[in-house]
Parts: structure tokens; C-alpha cells; sequence
């Protein structure tokens, strides 16, 4: 319980007025101390002020008196008179105690004073006093105090006369001044003094200080007040002689240049701060005491009904929801007081009708939880029996008769037209196992017309409609019944039916768990239904599983798969007996079978005839055929053999389903069964998915074996391929290779192949097998009454399957010796025409199949191609030797062609040679010119073999390029020394002009040049005036070489024809100019070698150009040998 | 000093007439050979200073005889120059290949001939 706000509140309270007073106070105490000091500090120096002036005027009065006797004439004046002068003087001015007159020079003239005899003209020098000088010398002086009867202040003044003519020297009693600063009274403790110009005390209260001649210079105000500036006689704070804190104010006696102080202690000064203080200090604790004693008085007022509202709070809240506050304090707090007990109030309410509608609910519940236990039973026993309904129904009768409020409780279902009980719980009769559905009953009514049938009292019910309910319910014993149907998809599939004895509706509650119940038990049937269907389901599945499996295991055999069939038929399709019947032909053969009845062994043959069983029926037709009495007249009528077939074997139910291959029954399944009966659609429904396996079966395997027929013909064929590639000069492994293929997989004992030679011979080439002799090598007759003779001679396959077959004594006597009972024969054709033969054969009678005649031939087509192979193979190696051999006799012709057109040459050339040059002696000059003109013709000669050499050996192939780099300007240069000569000869003018920075080129320089010398030399010579250029330039990827000259030009039609062998312009004309018309012909041929052209553009009369256009970078053009 | 000795083998009899000519006022010492054999058999015997080598002669051709003389010690350092037609590409080659030394093409002129020789013997 929080408590403290009382105490928050007198704190509050209390510390406020505190607060307040303690301002106050403090305020209070700063202001006083500044007036006070301020008063204080004012009249200090008012005090101080009047005192100097007091003393002040009274050293001036005395001075002012003195007056009277200093002026100038003065001193002249009769002794008398001045004695007179100064007692007058005397008797004003009492504090004068001693007048002495001096005169010019300081010799004292008169004296007057109170205390002594007067003097006259004593005459005594005094000029050394300071009285006298100073005076003389300022006009007054004033001496320091001195002290006479060891207390009474003195003070000598000096007055000079008018004229410098004397002092008077004034003993002045400061008595007065001593009293005037004595009564000065400031508060209690403060008081006065009068410093002189040195800081000696001058006056003061204690006398004893001023006759000590006490020094107070020391003191800060003192020193201050002294010094030039401290003048201004502002109060300060300072410490006195006794080290007492005082407030000290001054003021200067300008006359004698004295300072008067006036001091109070600080304390003194503060002392009314102090009271105030005090004073303070007693209110606040008093203020205090009273705001305590208030506050606690206020919190009181206002804490206690506060208090009262948390305690009645605590009170309702603790559940005294009674209780009521009861404030009155008139304001707010009442008010919420007042608040507090409507809410408790309303609280009260409404926990009243809460706990009553926690009541409520919790029966509800209760029900409810009671009903869910129940419905939770009965869906427990519905799991625990998926197979049976009955439990179910049980327990669902017993709920119904421990909630629904009946006392008999009915369960019937609903069966066609009739009804049958099948749950009863309770003591109440009931009307019969079964009977028929009565809308006079409630529960014939409630099943027929789907709605729950309520009947509160049966004694008030229409008696027409409901006769048999009254009547049932006098016999039995009830009065009021409700009867609720079992709704399955719109429709009642059975009833649950309450009974009481007394009269009385039952509660809608009731109603609706009945209808509940009612429901559970529906759910209950239909699981029981879709379990067993669930079941049944699975265990087809798992047949259909187990027959695809055996399908996959052996994938090659069909028996175990129809043993599997037949075995799930049996089981599942409720037979005794099943047998699997394969269609061969027009007949039934007998395959697997499963069951205890008898039947005909595996591969028995039947007719297939519908009139006759109704399994030829199945498979002829395409239908499943089903008896289900044998021995019915409909039965016998149908099919002539079923009364015996059932007799023999046992049976009186049949069903046969077909197997289906594309529309079309391969066979059927027969199921029989001992005892007459129909198969049911479900049954007979399976039975046809099993066919459907059986097939699928039945084509897997086929598949199966064709597929592995395929692989391995594909092998075959793969590896006589391979064999082929293998040996391509040798056909040998190749026959044998096929031979011993087809023996293998075209189903024969014996196979050989069999090469035409000639028109009447064959020759065996390869063998494989065990029947008759063969010799390899042979040739033997081509005969044609035999299988391979005929194949051969008539260009076509010759299939014999029997002995039979043979037409001639001839070879059937060939076969019988060979143990031959079979064979087949398949010419090998290289376009259409046969070479050989391929022959197989078997020692027993029968067919070959399609299969395998066709694997043969493609084994002969095969060995066709090995041959052809071969044969290729060699011609083309035949052929490449003897191109390799003419080529070579081309090379040697060229070889001696050169030699022995040179060999001669050489005599010509060297003699002639060595002749010009007078190795064999002088030579007159007629014979030189001819030796010269034999050497020339030589040098002509050789040239012409070479042209013709080359010629040869660039249409041999034989000229291959020396690539090198060249220079085009070099090239040029070279060509045209070489040239020039003859040039000059003619008066020919011959320019260069290359091209500068041309790059170097790639290609045969010496043969370039070659091209290039041809071309300046025909220029030179078909030019008779003018002159031939060479130029030079580039372009792109390519040099272009012109040669131009100023010649007589060629003709369009014999510009083609330059460049073919042998040609010249003109024959008649050109023949003089010589040449043999080889050059242009093997410059084109280099200039093409090098992957450039030639070119000629001329024009009659004018000239030609020629110009070469060959790479920068030649790549040489190989030509193919010819 | 004596002069040098030069074998010429040639089976062309004008070719050495020529030759015989030609180095003897030239001044060299010629020796001669009528084939590749009698060329081998020449050389060996005589160790010449320079063998002027034809290619096609009867018996054993000049490439062969170039290549025995080179396989012998003795005579490998003998220069020798192979007389060639030089008709077919890759003479050159074979030239080099059997160890020759370098080449001259005929017809020549003696001249030229002459200077060649001169070249090689100084």
C-alpha cells in the first residue's frame, strides 16, 4: 500500500513557507547590510568632514586673530601697545597659551603669556627656529605637536608680519581640537584620531597613543590617505592599530595638513545585519513550526479521504464488489468517490450475469464434450474395423441410446426394396430382421423420402398413413419415435430409428446428434466399401505388377509370362482354372495353364471354329465369350463342344477373354469354374487386362528377338565392313569374313561363295561349314541346275526348301551326297550383272526365312563391294605407277635433251671463244668478223635451246621458282644496261622510270628479269625510232612493270595470239627481226607462276605497252604435272 | 712453284680439247678422265689442286664420283666443280648434295671459265 502522500504534502508545505522566509531573510539581511553600511559609511564622513573643518576654522581663527598683530606697521608700534596687542589677543583666543613677537632678524621682542611673566625685548635670538624661518620664509608655520605637563598637545604657529618685518610665534593649546576629535562618537565603538603629515597620531581618544608619538603611517588607510592621490577621503575598509576590522573614512585639515579619521569596526557596522539575521533566523523557525503544524493540518483534509477512496478501491477490488465508498468532502474527491461506487456497481452487474452465462456454457460444453467423445468412439471403431460394419453400427446405436434421450435405439439398412436390421440396442422389440420399405413406417418414411421422421406421440398420428406405426407401437411398446435416414449422395441407404415409451418431442439437440450419428454411420458403410475396393484394387495391381515384371525378366521367352497370366487369373478373377491359347493360323494351340481341371497339353492344336467352343468364338470374333452353365441348353446350342469339353474336363462356368494385338486376337485366356455361376464385371474386367499383359508379352518378346536379330545382323554387316577396310588389296579375308557371317546368323549349316569366271566357270573362293566336300580354288561348271548355278545365270536369289524342290536327277543326287536337304543362293550383282554367288545350306528340310535370305543378300552386296574395292584399289595403284614412270622418262628426256643439245654447243661457243681471243694464233680481220659472227649466232643458238628447255620444263612442271628478294629498281637497272647497246645501235632513246620507295619484292629476281629483259629486247627490236620505256609502280598488293615503245604496234587480233608458243606477229615480217616466238610465251608463263598476268595494249603506228602486273609477295602458282 | 694440276672429267672429247687448250696456256697441268670411274681412280692418284667434274657421263655419273672422292680423307679437300647442263631444277641441289664445291653451267664461256678457275686456285 503506497502511503507517503501526507507526508509529500506537509514537506511540500513546509519547505515552501521555508523557502519563502529563507528568501525573505537572506533578502532582508543584504539590505540592511548595505544601508547600514551606507549610514554608516555617510556619517563617518560627515564626521570626519566636520571635525577637519572644525579644526580647520579654529587654526584659522587663530590665525585670523594673529592677524591683528602682524602687520607691518605693527612692530612699530609701542611695546605697550603691542602688549596690549597680544593680552587682548590672549583673552579672545583662549587656546593661545604664548605670543612671541620676533623680530626682522629673529631676536625675540616680546612675549606674552598666560602661564608666565610677560617679557619684553628680550631680545634673544631665535632665528634658528624653524619657527622663524619657515615663517619668514612661507608666510606661516605650523610645528609638529609637542607636549607640555606630559599631556597637553601643543603646537607652535609662526606668523611672518606684513613686510617681511617680524614672526609672531603663537604657542596654541589643541586642547580643543583634542576634545572636539574626542567627541566624536560614532555608534558604540567608533571613534576618531588626527594623523599629521608623517602619519603621527596627532589626536586621539587615548591620549596616552598621541603622547607615545605613535606612528600609524603604517596603516593602509593612513598610508593610503597620505599618499598624493588618497585624497578623496572615500570610506574604505581597513584594519585598525589593534588589528580590529574597521570602516574608516577621513578628511584633510588643509591648513595644517592634517588628516582626521574617522573609524568605526566592521562589526559594530554589521551588527544590525547580525540582529536582522537573527531576527531572520527566528521567524523562519517559528514559520516553520506553523507551516508544519498547517501543512500537516491541510494534507490532513486532503490525504485522509484519499486513503479512504484507495482502501474502498482495494476493498471492490479484491472482489467486495458491495462494498460503496462513502466520502463527503464536498469537492472533487467525493465526486470520485461517488464514480467509484457506479463502477462497482455496474461491476457487480455484470459479473453476476457473467457467471451465470459461465454456467450456461460450461453445460453446454460439458454436452458438447460428452457428444464428441461419443462421435469420437465411433470414428475410433470405424478405424479399427475398415473390413467390418457391424461394430460400427453397434457402437452408433449405443451412443445414439445414451445422448439422443431414447430409450431403443435402431439401426436397419436399406436393401433394394427391403429393409434389414443390422443394429439393435435397447429393451423395445423390433418388428423382424428384414421386410419391405413401408411409408407407414417412420422408418420407411425417413429412408424413402430422405427427411427425418418426428413423431412426439404415435397415438396422434393420421391413422390411414401411419396405421403400421401405431399398430408396431401398441405391440412393442413405445410412444414416441424419431426416425433419421442414413444419407449417402442424396440418397437414404439405411435408417437409425429412436424409441421411447412415454410421449415426448425430443429435443432439437437430439435431433441433431441423432442425425450426426446417422451420418458417422454412413461414413462408416462407405469406408467399409472403398477399403475392400481399395483392397481389391491393390492386390489387381500387384498381379498386373507381377506379370509385368516376369514380362521384363524374361524378355525372350513367352512361356513363364503366360504362366503368370494364367496364375492371376485364376486368383483374381474367381476361377479355379485358367488356360492361355495362342492363335497359330487358323488354329488354337494350347500354351500355359494353371488349375486342378484337366486340359489339353501345351502345344495341343485345336480347330478354330466359333461353332464349336466358345474360346474359338473369342478369338475369332474378338469378344469375351461367358457361359455360366455348360450344361444350360443356351450353352449347348451356341457351341457344339462345351457339353463334352465341360463333361471331360470338369467344369460348368466358363469366360474366355481375347488377346488383342491392333484389333486382332493372337490368342485368348480361359477361365473355367466347377460350379454354374456368372463371372462378375469386375472379374471378367480383370480378365481382360491380364490378356492385354499377356500380349504386350507376346510382343515384348518379338520385339525383343527382332531387336536382337538386328544387333546382331548389324555386328555382321559392321564387322565385313570393317574386314573390307582392313584389306583393300585383298579380298580373301573379305569372303571369308561374309561366309563365315552368313553361316552364323542366316540360319544355315554350310555357306560358300562362288566367283564367275568366264561365261561357264565358277571358281569356289571361301567356305565355311560342315557339309559337303568344297575345295577352294576350283573351277568347276557353272551348273546350272543347281541353287548357286541358277542364282547366277539368272541374275536372282534361288530359295530352295526341299530336296523336293530340285528339278534335276542331277542335283538332287549332288544334294543327297552332300546331306543337303535345304539351301539357298544369292548372286553377287556389281550392276546388275552377277560376278558370284553366295550359296547356304542346311541338312534338314525348311524354309529359310525372309529374314535370312534378305541378312544374305545384303552379305553378297557386301562382299560385291569388297571386290570392287580391291580391284579399284589396285587399278589405282597401277595407274600411279605409271604416271610416276612417265614422269620420270619426261624428267630424263629433259635431262638428256639438254645435255646433248648443249655438249655441242659448248665446242661452238669455246672455240670460237678461244679463237677471237688468239689462243690458236693471230686472226686477220676478215676472220674475226666472221669468228664474231659465228659466236653470235652460237650465243643465238643457246639461246634458243634454253627457251625451249624452259618451255618444256614449265609444261613438265618442272620449273620451280627461286623466291628471293628483289629490288625492282636493281631489276630495271640491270635490264637496262644489259640493253642498252643495242638501243644505242638503233638511235633508240631507252628511259627508266621506276617508281621511288618501292618495297622490296618477293619473288624469282633471275626469271623476272628474264621477263622483263624479253620484253625490252622485243620492244628494241620491233622499234625502229624513237624510244622505249621501262617503268616502274605500285599498286595495291601488286608491281606494275610496263615496257612502252614508239614501234610500229601490234593488231588487236594478233595481240591474243603473241602469247601462244610458236607465234609471231607476222611470219613474213617478223621473220627477219628474228626470234622464235618463244619469249612471250614463257614470260606469261613465269609472270603466271609468279600469280601475276600479262598484258598488251597497242594501237597500229603509235606503239606498245606491255605490262607485267605480278605480286609484291609472289606466291608461286604450282601447276599440275601434265 | 709448280703449276697446278687440274683434272678435267669429261667424256666429250671436243669439250676437253677445249679445255686442254684453255688451261694449258693458262698455264695449269691438266689431267683427264673419260668417265666418273677413271675420274675417282685419276684423283686418287694424282691428287689435283681442282677437279672440273661433268654430271652426265657413261659408267658412273659425276655426282657419284663427287660423292666417292669427298667420302675419301684424302681427297675431300680437293675443290671440285660440277660442269652442268643445268636443265632440270634441283641440279643445283643434287650438285651440292654429292659435295661439290660449286658449279658452272655449259655451254660456258672460256672465259668466264678461265676466271672461275683462277678464282679457286689463285
Amino acid at each position: 500500500m503506497k502511503r507517503g502522500l501526507f507526508l509529500k504534502y506537509v514537506v511540500l508545505f513546509v519547505g515552501l513557507v521555508t523557502g519563502v522566509l529563507v528568501i525573505n531573510a537572506a533578502l532582508d539581511m543584504y539590505f540592511v547590510y548595505q544601508d547600514n553600511r551606507r549610514a554608516s559609511i555617510e556619517v563617518q564622513g560627515e564626521k570626519a568632514k566636520a571635525a577637519a573643518e572644525k579644526i580647520e576654522s579654529f587654526v584659522r581663527e587663530i590665525e585670523r586673530q594673529l592677524g591683528w598683530v602682524t602687520q607691518a606697521q605693527w612692530a612699530s608700534l609701542p611695546d605697550d601697545q603691542r602688549r596690549f596687542d597680544y593680552v587682548r589677543l590672549l583673552r579672545q583666543v583662549l587656546p593661545i597659551t604664548e605670543l612671541v613677537q620676533l623680530d626682522r632678524n629673529g631676536h625675540e621682542q616680546l612675549r606674552v603669556s598666560r602661564l608666565s611673566m610677560d617679557v619684553v625685548g628680550a631680545g634673544t635670538d631665535r632665528s634658528g627656529e624653524p619657527a622663524y624661518k619657515e615663517a619668514m620664509a612661507n608666510g606661516v608655520y605650523f610645528s609638529p605637536v609637542y607636549f607640555r605637563k606630559e599631556s597637553e598637545p601643543y603646537l607652535t604657529m609662526a606668523v611672518r608680519h606684513g613686510g617681511k618685518s617680524g614672526v609672531t610665534v603663537a604657542d596654541i593649546n589643541l586642547k580643543l581640537i583634542l576634545d572636539v576629535i574626542s567627541q566624536i562618537k560614532i555608534g558604540k565603538n567608533g571613534y576618531a584620531f588626527v594623523v599629521d603629515r608623517q602619519g603621527r597620531l596627532v589626536a586621539h581618544p587615548d591620549i596616552s597613543l598621541v603622547l607615545r608619538g605613535t606612528d600609524l603611517g603604517r596603516l593602509a588607510q593612513v598610508a593610503a590617505a597620505l599618499s598624493p592621490a588618497g585624497d578623496s577621503g572615500t570610506p574604505v575598509d581597513a584594519t585598525n592599530r589593534a588589528g580590529i576590522p574597521v570602516l574608516s573614512a577621513h578628511a584633510t585639515i588643509p591648513a595644517l595638513n592634517w588628516i582626521v579619521f574617522v573609524e568605526l569596526p566592521t562589526s559594530e557596522a554589521q551588527q544590525p545585519v547580525v540582529n536582522a539575521g537573527l531576527r531572520a533566523l527566528a521567524l523562519l523557525v517559528l514559520g516553520l513550526f506553523i507551516a508544519g503544524t498547517a501543512g500537516a493540518l491541510l494534507a490532513r483534509r486532503m490525504v485522509v479521504p484519499i486513503r479512504a477512496l484507495q482502501a474502498g478501491a482495494q476493498r471492490i477490488g479484491s472482489g467486495e464488489l458491495h462494498h460503496r465508498l462513502s466520502i463527503k468532502t464536498g469537492d472533487e474527491l467525493e465526486a470520485l468517490a461517488n464514480q467509484f461506487n457506479h463502477s462497482a456497481e455496474a461491476l457487480e452487474e455484470s459479473y453476476a450475469t457473467l457467471e451465470q452465462r459461465v454456467e450456461d456454457r460450461t453445460r453446454e460444453l460439458s454436452e458438447s464434450l460428452e457428444q464428441q467423445t461419443a462421435t469420437a468412439e465411433i470414428l475410433r471403431v470405424i478405424s479399427e474395423s475398415p473390413t467390418d460394419v457391424q461394430p460400427v453400427l453397434d457402437v452408433v446405436a449405443k451412443a445414439a441410446l445414451r445422448f439422443c434421450g431414447a430409450a431403443d435405439v435402431l439401426i436397419a439398412l436399406r436393401e433394394g426394396n427391403d429393409m434389414a436390421v443390422v443394429a439393435h440396442a435397447g429393451p423395445i422389440k423390433s418388428a423382424g430382421q428384414h421386410g419391405r420399405l413401408d411409408r407407414g413406417r417412420a422408418t420407411g418414411r425417413a429412408i424413402l423420402d430422405c427427411r427425418t421422421i418426428h413423431c412426439p406421440d404415435i397415438e396422434v398420428l393420421d391413422p390411414v398413413e401411419f396405421a403400421p406405426t401405431i399398430e408396431l407401437g401398441r405391440q412393442a411398446g413405445f410412444r414416441a419415435a424419431i426416425a433419421a435416414p442414413m444419407i449417402r449422395e442424396d440418397q437414404a441407404i439405411g435408417t437409425i430409428l429412436l424409441r421411447k415409451p412415454e410421449v415426448g418431442a425430443f429435443t432439437p439437440r437430439q435431433i441433431e446428434l441423432l442425425e450426426t450419428f446417422a451420418a458417422q454411420a454412413v461414413i462408416a458403410i462407405e469406408n467399409v466399401r472403398l477399403f475392400t475396393e481399395l483392397r481389391e484394387s491393390l492386390e489387381q495391381q500387384t498381379a498386373s505388377a507381377e506379370i509385368l515384371q516376369v514380362i521384363s525378366q524374361s524378355p525372350t521367352d513367352v512361356e513363364p509370362v503366360m504362366q503368370a497370366v494364367a496364375r492371376a487369373a485364376v486368383r483374381f478373377c474367381g476361377a479355379e482354372d485358367a488356360h492361355v491359347f495362342l492363335r497359330e493360323g487358323d488354329e488354337m494351340v494350347s500354351s500355359a495353364h494353371e488349375g486342378p481341371l484337366s486340359a489339353h497339353p501345351p502345344g495341343y492344336r485345336d480347330a478354330l471354329d466359333a461353332a464349336q467352343t466358345a474360346r474359338a468364338q473369342s478369338i475369332l470374333e474378338a469378344r469375351v465369350t461367358h457361359i455360366d452353365d455348360t450344361l444350360a441348353p443356351e450353352a449347348e446350342a451356341a457351341y457344339a463342344l462345351i457339353k463334352a469339353n465341360s463333361i471331360q474336363h470338369g467344369f460348368r462356368a466358363q469366360l474366355n477373354a481375347p488377346m488383342l494385338r491392333e484389333g486382332r486376337a493372337i490368342g485368348c485366356i480361359c477361365l473355367r469354374r466347377r460350379e454354374p455361376g456368372a463371372f462378375t464385371a469386375r472379374q471378367i474386367e480383370l480378365l481382360e487386362t491380364f490378356a492385354a499383359q499377356a500380349v504386350i508379352a507376346i510382343e515384348n518378346v518379338r520385339l525383343f528377338t527382332e531387336l536382337r536379330e538386328s544387333l546382331e545382323q548389324q555386328t555382321a554387316t559392321g564387322d565385313i565392313l570393317r574386314v573390307i577396310s582392313q584389306s583393300p588389296t585383298d579380298v580373301q579375308p573379305v569372303l571369308d569374313a561374309v561366309v563365315r557371317a552368313a553361316l552364323r546368323f542366316c540360319g544355315a549349316r554350310d555357306a560358300l561363295i562362288a566367283l564367275r569366271e568366264g561365261e561357264d566357270n565358277v571358281i569356289t573362293r571361301a567356305h565355311a561349314g560342315e557339309l559337303g566336300s568344297t575345295t577352294l580354288g576350283l573351277r568347276r561348271d557353272l551348273a546350272r541346275h543347281t541353287a548357286l548355278g541358277r542364282s547366277i545365270g539368272d541374275a536372282r536369289t534361288v530359295h530352295l526348301s526341299d530336296i523336293k524342290q530340285l528339278d534335276s536327277d542331277e542335283a538332287r543326287a549332288l544334294w543327297k551326297s552332300h546331306n543337303v536337304q535345304a539351301a539357298v543362293a544369292a548372286p553377287m550383282l556389281r550392276e546388275g550383272v552377277p560376278i558370284g554367288a553366295i550359296l547356304l545350306r542346311k541338312p534338314e528340310a525348311g524354309p529359310f526365312t525372309p529374314r535370312q535370305i534378305e541378312l544374305l543378300e545384303a552379305f553378297a552386296a557386301q562382299a560385291v563391294i569388297a571386290i570392287e574395292n580391291v580391284r579399284l584399289f589396285t587399278e589405282i595403284q597401277e595407274k600411279s605407277r605409271q604416271l610416276e614412270v612417265a614422269s620420270q622418262h619426261k624428267s630424263q628426256f629433259l635431262a638428256n635433251m639438254s645435255h646433248e643439245l648443249r655438249t655441242p654447243l659448248n665446242a661452238i661457243i669455246g672455240y670460237t671463244e678461244m679463237m677471237a681471243d688468239g689462243l690458236y694464233g693471230n686472226v686477220p680481220e676478215k676472220a674475226a668478223g666472221v669468228l664474231e659472227r659465228v659466236q653470235s649466232n652460237g650465243r643465238h643458238l643457246l639461246g634458243l635451246i634454253n627457251d625451249v628447255l624452259d618451255l618444256s620444263k614449265i609444261e613438265a612442271g618442272q620449273l620451280s621458282l627461286a623466291i628471293e628478294d628483289y629490288s625492282v629498281t636493281d631489276m630495271v637497272n640491270t635490264v637496262t644496261s644489259a640493253t642498252e647497246s643495242l638501243a644505242r645501235a638503233k638511235k633508240l632513246d631507252l628511259v627508266a622510270a621506276v617508281a621511288p620507295g618501292l618495297p622490296m619484292g618477293r619473288g624469282d629476281a633471275r626469271r623476272l628479269s628474264q621477263v622483263l629483259l624479253n620484253l625490252v629486247g622485243n620492244a628494241i627490236k620491233f622499234t625502229d625510232q624513237g624510244k622505249v620505256e621501262i617503268s616502274g609502280q605500285r599498286n595495291g598488293e601488286f608491281f606494275e612493270l610496263a615496257v612502252t615503245d614508239t614501234g610500229f604496234g601490234i593488231a588487236p587480233e594478233d595481240q591474243k595470239r603473241i602469247f601462244d608458243e610458236f607465234q609471231q606477229v607476222d611470219n613474213t615480217s617478223t621473220r627477219k627481226k628474228g626470234g622464235t616466238g618463244l619469249g612471250l610465251s614463257i614470260s606469261r608463263k613465269i609472270v603466271e607462276l609468279h600469280g601475276g598476268s600479262i598484258t598488251v595494249t597497242s594501237e597500229i603506228g603509235k606503239g606498245s605497252t606491255f605490262k607485267v602486273t605480278v605480286p609484291i609477295n609472289a606466291i608461286p602458282v604450282r601447276e599440275a604435272a601434265q | 712453284m709448280s703449276s697446278k694440276k687440274i683434272l678435267v672429267v669429261e667424256d666429250t672429247e671436243d669439250n676437253r680439247q677445249i679445255l686442254r687448250d684453255l688451261l694449258g696456256m693458262a698455264g695449269y697441268d691438266m689431267i683427264e678422265a673419260h668417265d666418273g670411274a677413271e675420274g675417282v681412280n685419276q684423283a686418287t692418284q694424282h691428287k689435283p689442286d681442282l677437279i672440273l667434274m661433268d654430271i652426265q657421263m657413261p659408267v658412273m655419273d659425276g655426282y657419284e664420283a663427287t660423292r666417292q672422292i669427298k667420302a675419301n680423307p684424302e681427297l675431300k679437300a680437293i675443290p671440285i666443280l660440277a660442269v652442268t647442263s643445268y636443265a632440270l631444277s634441283g641440279d643445283e641441289e643434287k650438285a651440292r648434295a654429292a659435295g661439290c664445291d660449286g658449279y658452272i653451267a655449259k655451254p660456258y664461256s672460256p672465259r668466264q671459265m678461265l676466271a672461275k678457275v683462277r678464282e679457286i686456285l689463285g
